[in-house]
């Protein structure tokens, strides 16, 4: 079985201090010198993957796990890392130096690698998390899916081996989980799985497994028009940092019964009563 | 080992405390049997250690002194705690039945003076909230180190702690005023604040780095300093990681040509990779400096180091903006200790550093042949690689990080398999080329095995004053000096 | 331009979904023409058990299955080309907009929390991205409009009558990669991490009996109770109830702590509440700040005055 795992690898918001989040002038923020960490419902998903051939042992699946992404050099080491984790394919399509990738041009990117194996090569399943968290847009998935003809399970929080030609998925529904057993070819959107971190390979296996070579690809190799798709979907307008701060308010008051009477009366009521 | 029940210590604690402030609930007694040495057990909630009989909240040197008199006439033995950050075992309950005497109630401010510059608190007030109180009103302690946002006041002198900014203000034996402590007799001893004094030894010295093994702390004052950010110079300069012996001299040449910087730092590559892949190349080792003071003094500083460093062709120099940006999103804290166990429990994949400390000429051997030894001797190792973070006019420190997948091993085997072995390598090289196999975090329990290499003929003294101080062997056994097994 | 609501009958909260959408259309879809509302549902005759509806209309889409291949054919012929559709925040929604907006040759924006009408009557929607530091404007793109909503939007209450159903139409399964399927509804822990209202203690409240008070206030209040480190490592609480560094973070819409100094370690489990309130003797304590309204006050006697005005009111 042959399943491509795609990742965006993003930048560390958490380590950006207050005052850096501030768009430029084409409405986006410099983000360029913190550290590149995975987007954190790829990860998930590329654990899943990884724990695939594990937990079929013995039943006689091979399972070939790939991994693509749309993205700079720097996210080579990321690659590099999931060859050391035993992934047999790594792919980078070059992003545009400065240039920001819509998921509508990603998604048609990965369109274009998927549909590009063929008969006994062609990929069984697509697997990626269910949103980034620069572009936040939620659509990557589902856009490959519309691309593919193939049918999308979203918010998956397991993948398992099944039977030739399937595999069992559990996802999230609201107010609780769904199991099925999926026929291939489809596309799983990983959400909120819980113990969503990679392994971490061991500096043996980054020397023994991780130089393997990279496919390079340009975004035009896959897609003639790729330049084309910078501007589909959703246009910016505008950017601007959320103000977090609180505006503290202090209660004054006598007694503090009648400091209890004015929070509730002027502050907490209303609040209770629009839960 | 107590010469009653356990029954009677909780029975003659509540005497003392009352009830309330007696804590036997299990869990809790089980949590406080550990630090975070047996990281990794903590994660898998495995308890190898003695449960400790209870641990009782105390709010007074009085309490304290009662409680200590009380476990010294019972011969139990008690450990000292404020904000449990320990990492070295050092708040291990190791005997049978201990009690732990958690001092983090005692949390007051008790006097800010901003004419003769120095600020008195008791012993469980948080460092986090002490400086950040303190830089409102534009002082600081200058006392800064990564364990900030959880430990206080008393675990901060226990330990001999040292803070980011050390290379300017020093470690916190440099900061410390006064003190006061109390003895495993019941005797409250308070040293007074003065700048100096030529008065016999600095006594101060046998409460600094007691770890808890000689007297209980209740009281520190510490020294006031100014805070002037704004003033701030960063200077930063990457090197192959090849060069890392000349980035030992480049930190040298800084120290020897008088400059002190607030801190001065080496990152060899693969410990730079997990701070600065945003934009330093992977195989690049760093180097950089803070500048910090009044705001003649920065430029000065920041214009000397770039002179030195312009002479080394290797050194390629880095947008002091981006070490900027660095350290001010250096915010460790709750949420990364949070993630931490979630993340070890996932991946099996544990993080642990060593701080080793040495002279200029055998530095760089000391972290070479650590590093190569570890890799050649030790399964499963993910990465391997450290900083030199405090240097000194004579030497500098190694703060050894590596991180080691668990494989086929049970949670309470870890601590042999990995730690320990790692640990053993560490020290082993530190003896040998003459370095300090502790520059920071104490001995704790887990290096205490050493301490007789570390200290040479020394050791008289320091079990001496054990002796001394603790006839009865009632003060954190296990601590500074091994159990006798 | 009309609006739509989409809306999954078969979920378990379908009112407050309902009024969320409401409430969002009260909001930012005043004078726009409503549209018929789109009611999703395995069972024929599904609506007939609700006796409000937050649409005056509606068409009721009957699924063979209620998987989202089978959801997405039922949509796609009752789309109108002109006109916006709009899905509750619930998660699995977002799948649903994006393919919609492809097969229809229409527009997804997820996540909504506003939406600005341009001076050229175009509609411009706000979301956040960037892990939610900054917050977006954005052209859809063109008609028709799929949007879903950012969770927890205010809602509006319902005060029309049960839906007008002008048609029923019937959907039968476009599941044939589902080989076989079962559900599992989740058990609820203590509710901590999902409670809308949390009462968090510090070391303040000074022993066990404090914790009661609070119990009480919270109860009143519909909420839960968590703790800080000290006050669970002195086991006032256990330890499921934890909050910040070794326990949980939550974000519930209100938050009242007590007692509680404002550590970090402390505070960052409860920092992203919507809404917090700090009870605390010390006006110095760094709690104070981080809160929207702060009290400088006893806990004990504050909490227990407020709990009696709130079942008072009760």
């Amino acid at each position: 079985m042959r399943i491509l795992g795609c990742f965006k690898a993003v930048p560390a918001f958490d380590l950006l201090r207050e005052e850096d989040w501030v768009a430029d002038d084409r409405l986006r923020v410099d983000t360029e010198y913190v550290k590149l960490e995975w987007n954190c419902f790829d990860e998930g998903a590329l654990e899943m993957m990884r724990k695939l051939p594990e937990r079929s042992e013995g039943t006689g699946a091979v399972f070939e796990l790939d991994a693509l992404t749309v993205g700079k050099k720097k996210a080579d080491s990321f690659l590099k890392l999931l060859y050391a984790l035993g992934f047999s394919h790594a792919v980078r399509v070059e992003a545009e130096e400065g240039a920001y990738a819509p998921p509508e041009l990603v998604a048609e990117l990965i369109a274009a690698y998927v549909r590009r194996e063929k008969e006994d090569r062609a990929y069984d399943a697509v697997v990626t998390g269910v949103q980034s968290a620069d572009g936040s847009h939620k659509k990557t998935p589902y856009l490959l899916a519309e691309l593919l003809h193939w049918p999308c399970i979203s918010q998956v929080i397991s993948i398992e081996p099944a039977e030739k030609g399937c595999l069992k998925v559990i996802s999230q529904v609201f107010g609780g989980e769904k199991t099925q057993l999926v026929r291939l070819p489809c596309v799983l959107a990983v959400g909120n799985a819980p113990c969503a971190y990679l392994r971490v390979p061991t500096l043996k296996d980054k020397m023994r497994l991780g130089n393997r070579p990279i496919e390079y690809l340009a975004p035009e190799a896959l897609l003639a028009d790729a330049a084309a798709y910078r501007d589909r979907g959703e246009k910016l307008l505008g950017l601007r940092p959320v103000d977090r701060s609180r505006d503290t308010v202090q209660i004054e008051g006598g007694s503090p019964e009648e400091k209890a009477r004015i929070y509730y009366e002027q502050y907490l009521k209303g609040r209770l009563l629009k839960l | 080992m107590a010469i009653i029940s356990r029954e009677q210590i909780v029975e003659g604690l509540v005497k003392i405390l009352g009830q309330d402030r007696v804590i036997t609930d299990e869990k809790v007694l089980k949590e406080s049997s550990v630090d975070r040495y047996r990281k990794y057990e903590q994660v898998c909630e495995v308890y190898t250690q003695p449960i400790p009989a209870a641990v009782v909240n105390v709010m007074s040197a009085e309490e304290v002194s009662e409680v200590l008199k009380f476990a010294n006439e019972n011969e139990i033995n008690v450990v000292p705690r404020t904000g449990h950050s320990a990492i070295e075992g050092g708040l291990e309950t190791a005997l049978k039945d201990s009690v732990v005497i958690d001092g983090s109630g005692m949390n007051k401010v008790l006097k800010v003076d901003t004419y003769n510059m120095q600020v008195t608190c008791q012993c469980g007030v948080p460092l986090q909230a002490l400086d950040d109180m303190l830089r409102e009103k534009g002082y600081t302690t200058g006392h800064s180190p990564q364990s900030k946002p959880l430990a206080q006041m008393g675990g901060l002198v226990a330990t001999r702690s040292i803070g980011q900014f050390s290379t300017l203000y020093g470690g916190i034996e440099d900061m410390i005023v006064g003190l006061e402590a109390v003895f495993p007799n019941g005797k409250i001893c308070r040293i007074k604040n003065i700048p100096r004094r030529a008065a016999g030894p600095d006594i101060r010295h046998i409460i600094c780095g007691n770890e808890g093994a000689i007297c209980f702390i209740t009281e520190v004052t510490m020294k006031l300093y100014k805070w002037q950010p704004e003033n701030n110079r960063y200077i930063g300069y990457k090197l192959d990681d090849q060069y890392m012996k000349l980035g030992f001299d480049c930190l040298r040449e800084v120290m020897v040509a008088g400059y002190r910087p607030s801190f001065a730092r080496l990152y060899d590559a693969a410990d730079a990779n997990m701070h600065f892949s945003g934009w330093l190349e992977e195989g690049k080792a760093i180097l950089i400096w803070m500048a910090e003071g009044p705001a003649n003094i920065t430029p000065a500083i920041e214009a000397g180091i770039k002179e030195m460093m312009s002479k080394h062709p290797e050194l390629e120099e880095v947008n002091p903006a981006l070490i900027e940006k660095w350290y001010e999103g250096l915010n460790w804290g709750p949420e990364q200790i949070a993630e931490e166990a979630e993340e070890i429990k996932a991946t099996q994949n544990i993080g642990i550093t060593t701080e080793v400390s040495g002279s200029w000429d055998n530095i760089y051997e000391i972290y070479k042949t650590s590093c190569d030894r570890i890799l050649a001797e030790v399964p499963d190792m993910t990465l391997m690689g450290g900083h030199s973070s405090h240097s000194y006019i004579n030497g500098t420190n190694m703060y050894f990080v590596y991180y080691y997948n668990i494989v086929d091993c049970a949670p309470e085997e870890e601590i042999n398999k990995y730690h320990d072995r790692i640990n053993q390598i560490i020290c082993e090289q530190v003896l040998k080329y003459g370095g300090s196999i502790v520059h920071h975090h104490g001995l704790g329990k887990a290096r205490a095995k050493y301490v007789t290499q570390e200290y040479g003929s020394s050791y008289y003294m320091l079990k001496t004053l054990k002796q001394a101080f603790d006839p009865n062997g009632i003060m954190n056994m296990g601590t500074l000096i091994p159990l006798r097994k | 331009m009309r609006y739509h609501f989409i809306i999954d009958l078969g979920s378990p909260d379908v009112r407050r979904q309902m009024e969320e959408q409401k409430g969002f259309a009260e909001r930012y879809f005043r004078g726009m023409e409503e549209g018929e509302a789109i009611l999703l549902g395995t069972k024929p005759g599904l609506a007939s058990g609700l006796r409000q509806g937050h649409a005056k209309e509606a068409v009721a889409a009957v699924l063979e299955d209620d998987g989202a291949e089978t959801i997405l054919k039922a949509l796609e012929s009752l789309v109108c080309p002109e006109d916006l559709y709009l899905f509750s925040g619930e998660e699995s929604n977002a799948a649903l907009a994006v393919r919609l907006g492809v097969r229809t040759g229409g527009s997804a924006s997820n996540g909504v929390h506003g939406i600005l009408a341009g001076a050229d009557q175009k509609l411009a929607v706000k979301r956040m991205m960037y892990a939610n530091h900054m917050e977006a404007v954005c052209d859809p793109g063109e008609p028709p409009f799929f949007f879903t909503m950012a969770k927890g939007s205010d809602r509006a209450e319902l005060t029309g009558g049960p839906f007008y159903i002008q048609r029923e139409t019937y959907t039968p399964s476009a599941a044939d990669h589902i080989l076989s399927e079962t559900y599992w509804t989740g058990e609820e822990a203590n509710g901590l991490k999902d409670s809308p209202v949390v009462v968090a203690a510090g070391r303040g409240i000074g022993g066990p009996g404090g914790m009661d008070i609070l119990r009480n206030l919270a109860e009143a209040l519909g909420g839960t109770v968590g703790a800080s480190r000290p006050v669970v490592m002195n086991a006032w609480a256990p330890m499921e109830e934890l909050l910040g560094v070794s326990g949980m973070f939550v974000q519930p819409e209100i938050c009242i702590t007590a007692g509680a100094s404002g550590a970090a370690a402390f505070s960052a489990g409860i920092e992203k509440s919507r809404w917090i309130t700090a009870v605390n003797k010390d006006k110095e304590a760094p709690i104070m700040k981080m809160a929207d309204v702060a009290i400088a006050e006893d806990y004990e006697p504050f909490v227990k005055a407020l709990e009696r005005l709130i079942r008072e009111e009760e």
